[in-house]
């Protein structure tokens, strides 16, 4: 049973993260006036689910803090508790916290914020409150608070609410229920303590075990359930509801539901010491004084005389060291038979691994050794959580002084890809061994006739064509659609928008445009960056909208489609617009541009990409518009992809990204110097030409530029900056390249160009490092090595571009 | 005792090495580390690259670095010959694997080298920086270096060319004295 489960907790990870971004997006789409229960019962299941895998793995910060987020959820989702705003708020901020716990566990440290302690003190508060219900419930929690009256509830029992309490127990129905389990019931994932709590909180009850065929313990299989139970309860709610308990495991059980005549006398030896369950077992603090109740009252409720027996303890402490279950067997079943050692299959219960099935496992164990009246079975679930509870509770104590300590783990991400693009995969490559099978049938021939040369032709055609289809196919794997960078986006507005109270309406449009992966990372900072700016600078408070005859509500749009091999990403909103005049100004003030200069508006506005426009004195004069627009521009240079800025005054501002569709495919120029060849990024190059020698003239030190048509371009000699020996020392002796270096030209001087191709991008910092000058490398036809110039580095390697501006 | 006759009697402790012969010296690296042994072939040389850092090959798709050790020794440079071999290593360097290539003169022998029959590199000063040498042991009466790949390529610290040809005339002073001892 000892599973290493860590290596499924990537799993977790992501399971979790996707849970919540799916908890997010449906808590931003509440309508607290019109409850859609749906979107609760979504919210509900993915804060079930998280909670119910950081339990397994061990998680039990997570798993504590889920619990109240789910007790809140199951209270709402029940109707028990009406939602109001503040819990939709609370439950977006659990959604932040449990993101930070994830991810710190991801990177294995520990997650501390006072945010959790004051978030779940809250939950706590929320939950302590007197849920708005019917009649019955009120009771069930005022019988609760009865017995646990040294409680720090702050509710108040009020003697007239016992009162009703009697009442309400006149009209209720004895019920007499006798439950017979199938043998498989376990292995099916039903766990019948959950059916007994769920009863539980139909009114009073009591259950007792009844006798067992029970193996003996050498045979003893943890996954068979050969228990039986006889439940009585004492309800008001109508058999449908009782059945309705038992929905799920109608057929694999046997269940008699009969009622019975009151006896006062017999109640009262039935109910007297029912422990309470439901609010403290939400309650994370309340839990070790739980264990002790149930502890205690199950002991004394044992009316039969058979054996007493500290249920919950033995459990309970059975989950922390499996030595100490025998001694508090010994312990508590004095008269009873000899106990064997506990078998191999009981050996190591983990609260963290086996919580499900190991409960019904001490459960039956118990049975064995003496024939055991259980009151309260069900606390055999109970203890474990409070013992997981309580282990979290210490531990967060005792570091929450600690400093949370951040360590960057290189987690190996993974990709979920749509089983459809897997099955084109294997298509594709079935065909490709159907191909092989034919061209090595071909090769087997002694001669070719002309006919099998026919038949080797088509072959080798279907090929390529399937090889280039596969490798299509295999592109797409890579391929996201770009809603997962979208989908950050409606909280942060929600979050904006509600703190400058400004009201904005976010339209996506082509949302399944897809996208790869590393360019979706890398593209996502820029996005929030210009999402949050349009919200911040661009659309007006209502007041100035209604003023300027706009709608109160601003509208900003996120676009995406395909063009080309490229992917154009537009950020669209309809507020104020770039101030160009006072863009203008600073530029003037910066002497980026002279006074004289005769500017268009689009022209001015680019200005804002300019490094060193960001500094934080003109932001605020600049309306803030401009912050970090050039680390913008530069991740998306990065990427090589552009960006373009449209501006109108009151009408609003359309940003434009357009991105290469993959970053693992190049379209390249091969080029020659000396012996060596290199590869130049197409989108860099604007032209190649042969330079004459008047036209190169020298700058100062060592510095040369060529004079090419009204502009004077910096040239590089790549033979120089990379220490080659070439052919063509002189600049007319060879081909100058012009290309785009950060929107100004740089020459680079080559011996010869050779074919345009694309290439495919490898890594050359993987085993090695970075190259001043070289982005990457790729493998040529003839299956040498041949790397990719990066013009930007290349140029600041040259001492081009090295000065103020790029000091930012 | 030969060295597979103190493998069969020892069991667990030792550790397998290849062993290779530049100049006139024999290293070993950890076998465990050694991904495979290839001829020499033409790298595409990286600008501005330190010389001993022959360039990069393609590797079944992986660019993978080729050093040359007797450069980085400083040991005196050899044409590249028909036993010339490349090593290729897989190292761990910060949780992530780096191939790395190494030309050595010629591949010689698998060697089995207890623990305890490793000695420590004897401690030249300050000045020379021997964590990558792992230890020496003596295989018929022969030095052989054994390197820890891990500190010799992982890291940018190795001593300067010139430096490790008299560690190594040291250690063969050192290595004849302790054998006569």
């Amino acid at each position: 049973m000892d599973i290493d489960l860590s290596q499924f907790s990537q799993v977790f990870f992501e399971e979790s993260l996707e849970g919540l971004d799916i908890m997010e997006s449906e808590l931003l789409e509440i309508n607290i006036d019109n409850l859609n229960h749906e979107s609760i019962n979504t919210i509900f299941r993915a804060a079930h689910s998280i909670k119910g895998g950081s339990a397994t793995f061990g998680f039990n910060q997570v798993a504590n803090f889920t619990h109240l987020l789910e007790t809140l959820l199951d209270d709402i989702r029940d109707g028990k508790r009406q939602l109001s705003a503040l819990h939709v708020d609370m439950l977006l901020q659990s959604v932040d916290i449990l993101r930070a716990m994830i991810d710190a566990l991801m990177n294995d440290s520990e997650y501390q914020s006072e945010q959790l302690q004051s978030l779940s003190a809250q939950f706590e508060q929320q939950l302590a409150q007197q849920p708005t219900s019917e009649q019955s419930e009120q009771l069930l929690e005022a019988n609760t608070q009865e017995s646990e009256a040294q409680e720090t509830n702050t509710q108040e029992t009020s003697t007239e609410e016992k009162a009703q309490l009697d009442a309400a127990d006149t009209q209720a129905t004895l019920w007499q229920i006798r439950f017979v389990p199938g043998v498989d019931i376990l292995r099916c994932g039903n766990d019948p303590s959950y059916m007994f709590t769920e009863l539980q909180q139909l009114g009073k009850y009591h259950i007792k075990l009844n006798d067992v065929s029970y193996p003996g313990f050498d045979d003893f299989d943890p996954e068979v359930c050969s228990l039986q139970w006889t439940i009585t309860l004492l309800t008001d709610s109508p058999l449908d509801r009782l059945k309705e308990v038992f929905e799920w495991v109608e057929d694999e059980c046997q269940l008699d539901y009969l009622t019975l005549e009151r006896n006062p006398e017999q109640e009262a030896t039935w109910f007297s010491q029912q422990p309470s369950q439901t609010a403290e077992a939400n309650n994370n603090d309340q839990a070790t004084e739980q264990l002790d109740l149930g502890a205690t009252e199950t002991s004394n409720a044992n009316t039969d005389g058979i054996a007493e027996f500290d249920f919950s303890q033995a459990v309970a402490e059975a989950f922390n060291f499996d030595d100490e279950i025998t001694s508090s067997l010994n312990d508590a079943i004095e008269p009873s038979a000899p106990i064997k050692e506990p078998s191999a299959k009981l050996s190591k219960p983990s609260a963290q691994q086996e919580q499900a099935s190991t409960a019904p496992a001490n459960n039956s164990l118990l049975a064995e050794v003496a024939d055991l009246t259980v009151i309260q079975a069900i606390d055999a679930d109970n203890p474990t959580q409070a013992t997981s509870t309580n282990d979290g509770a210490a531990k967060q104590t005792s570091t929450a002084t600690k400093q949370a300590v951040t360590k960057t783990s290189e987690s190996s991400s993974t990709i979920r890809v749509g089983i459809n693009k897997v099955d084109q995969l294997i298509n594709m490559v079935g065909e490709l061994i159907i191909t092989q099978a034919m061209l090595g049938q071909i090769g087997q021939q002694e001669t070719i006739d002309d006919d099998m040369m026919l038949d080797l032709r088509m072959g080798l055609e279907q090929l390529s064509n399937h090889t280039r289809e596969l490798q299509e196919s295999v592109m797409k794997i890579r391929m996201l659609p770009i809603s997962f960078a979208f989908n950050r986006f409606p909280r942060l507005i929600h979050d904006i928008s509600k703190q400058l109270g400004k009201k904005v309406d976010l339209v996506f449009n082509g949302e399944e445009t897809e996208l790869d992966k590393t360019v979706m990372e890398k593209i996502v900072d820029p996005l929030v960056h210009l999402v949050r700016n349009a919200l911040d600078h661009g659309i007006e408070m209502p007041e100035v909208r209604r003023a300027q005859g706009k709608s109160e509500m601003g509208t900003i749009s996120l676009n995406a489609y395909h063009r080309g091999g490229a992917i154009i990403i537009e950020i669209i909103d309809d507020g104020a617009g770039l101030n160009t005049k006072k863009i203008r100004a600073i530029a003037e003030q910066k002497q980026l541009i002279s006074a004289s200069d005769n500017l268009a508006d689009d022209e001015i506005n680019q200005l804002i990409f300019h490094p060193g426009f960001t500094t934080a004195d003109e932001v605020s004069d600049l309306s803030g518009r401009g912050v970090g627009m050039d680390v913008v521009k530069r991740n998306i240079t990065d990427l090589n992809g552009t960006i373009n800025l449209q501006s109108q005054s009151g009408q609003g501002c359309k940003i434009t990204i357009n991105l290469p569709l993959t970053l693992a495919i190049l379209d390249g120029q091969l080029v020659r110097i000396g012996e060596h060849i290199y590869v130049v990024p197409l989108v860099a190059i604007h032209e190649s030409l042969q330079v004459t020698a008047n036209q190169v003239n020298q700058l100062g030190n060592n510095q040369e530029v060529i004079h090419l048509r009204e502009e004077f371009i910096p040239l590089v000699r790549i033979y120089q900056q990379f220490n080659h020996a070439p052919d063509a020392k002189q600049p007319q002796d060879g081909i100058v390249m012009i290309v785009d270096n950060n929107d100004k030209k740089v020459g680079l001087l080559v011996d010869e160009l050779l074919s345009q191709q694309q290439v495919v991008i490898k890594n050359l910092e993987d085993n090695y490092t970075k190259i001043a000058g070289v982005s990457g490398a790729t493998i040529l036809g003839d299956g040498t090595v041949a790397l990719i110039i990066d013009v930007n580095s290349l140029a600041q390697l040259a001492g081009i571009g090295v000065n103020k501006d790029h000091a930012a | 005792m030969t060295h597979q006759q103190s493998q069969a009697s020892q069991g667990n402790v030792n550790q397998q090495y290849l062993t290779f012969v530049m100049g006139r010296e024999e290293y070993g690296v950890e076998i465990l580390c050694v991904q495979e042994i290839r001829g020499w072939q033409n790298t595409t040389v990286l600008p501005n690259a330190p010389a001993h850092i022959k360039g990069v090959i393609n590797l079944r798709g992986i660019i993978v670095p080729i050093i040359d050790l007797r450069q980085r020794f400083g040991i005196e440079e050899l044409s590249y010959g028909p036993t010339t071999v490349v090593i290729v290593v897989k190292i761990a360097v910060e949780k992530q694997f780096k191939v790395i290539g190494i030309v050595v003169d010629a591949v010689s022998d698998v060697i089995i080298v207890d623990d305890d029959e490793l000695r420590a590199t004897p401690d030249f000063g300050l000045e020379t920086d021997i964590r990558f040498i792992k230890g020496l042991t003596s295989i018929n009466d022969n030095m052989v270096i054994l390197l820890d790949v891990h500190m010799l390529l992982g890291n940018e610290m190795l001593p300067s060319a010139s430096q490790l040809s008299s560690i190594i005339n040291q250690l063969e002073i050192d290595s004849s004295a302790t054998e006569s001892e």
